[in-house]
């Protein structure tokens, strides 16, 4: 990929970059927040991958602490 | 504070150092996690799982987190800083969203480990691998080697200020001299 602001002179090249935001910044993060996105939808259906839910990393999970171990057979990939 | 040439030098060499030992480690253990998945047999799969937990403990854990401090200094003390550059930004986030992924993951894997080292075959045999963390891990860490290596353009307001000031001050000087 070329860089637009090899060609241009030092004040153009720096009125490109006050434009604000450059587009691979807004792509990426609207890839992160459709990440986020899907992640919570599939959480709150239960139907994230291996069981994983939002607490699952927390201490306790907030599962009753009667459900020993934490982390039982089968929640990892198979 | 910027860093002189030798110091730079050295906490990148360090840097790379580790941020590529924690690619190799990750890896490592991907392939346990896949041969725990991939196997009938129940000692291999006892076995995998505390290669897991050692490797995670032992390389991965101190890899990740000498690597994040590393980064950090490097951003602090040369020119890029972290928050002038939007690159700098999202790898620093990246890092640290690996690093206290990885840290609240091992847990349970050693929590899993435990079960594994007592387990009886059919027991082993639901344990299964574990994929996911070490895939999404070693995604991550290869974008931000990508950032750290392309360094994409663009500068944050902050970024854009800090350096108008010095431009600013260079201005200032010769009027106050006349």
């Amino acid at each position: 990929m070329t860089d637009p602001t090899s060609r241009m002179d030092t004040s153009a090249a720096t009125e490109f970059q006050r434009r604000g935001m450059p587009r691979w910044v807004k792509v990426s993060l609207l890839v992160v927040v459709a990440l986020i996105g899907v992640f919570v939808i599939l959480s709150l259906l239960g139907v994230a991958p291996g069981d994983h839910g939002p607490t699952r990393h927390v201490p306790g999970g907030g599962a009753p602490a009667s459900t020993a171990p934490e982390h039982g057979p089968g929640m990892h990939d198979r | 504070m910027i860093m002189t040439a030798g110091w730079r030098k050295l906490v990148l060499t360090t840097h790379l150092t580790f941020s590529i030992g924690w690619v190799g480690a990750a890896v490592a253990y991907l392939s346990l996690g896949v041969a725990a998945v991939r196997t009938e047999d129940a000692q291999m799969i006892r076995s995998a799982w505390i290669g897991m937990e050692l490797i995670g403990w032992f390389v991965i854990v101190p890899l990740a987190l000498a690597s994040f401090l590393t980064g950090l200094v490097m951003a602090l003390g040369t020119k890029w800083g972290l928050f002038r550059h939007y690159w700098v930004i999202f790898s620093f986030a990246l890092t640290l969203f690996a690093t206290v992924i990885l840290l609240l993951h091992m847990p349970t894997v050693s929590s899993t480990t435990d079960i594994a080292r007592t387990a009886d075959a059919a027991t082993l045999k639901g344990l299964g691998g574990d994929l996911g963390h070490p895939a999404i891990g070693l995604v991550v860490l290869l974008v931000v080697q990508v950032l750290n290596m392309y360094k994409p353009q663009g500068m944050t307001r902050y970024g854009q200020k800090k350096q108008q000031r010095p431009a600013l001050v260079r201005e200032a000087r010769p009027e106050r001299g006349t």
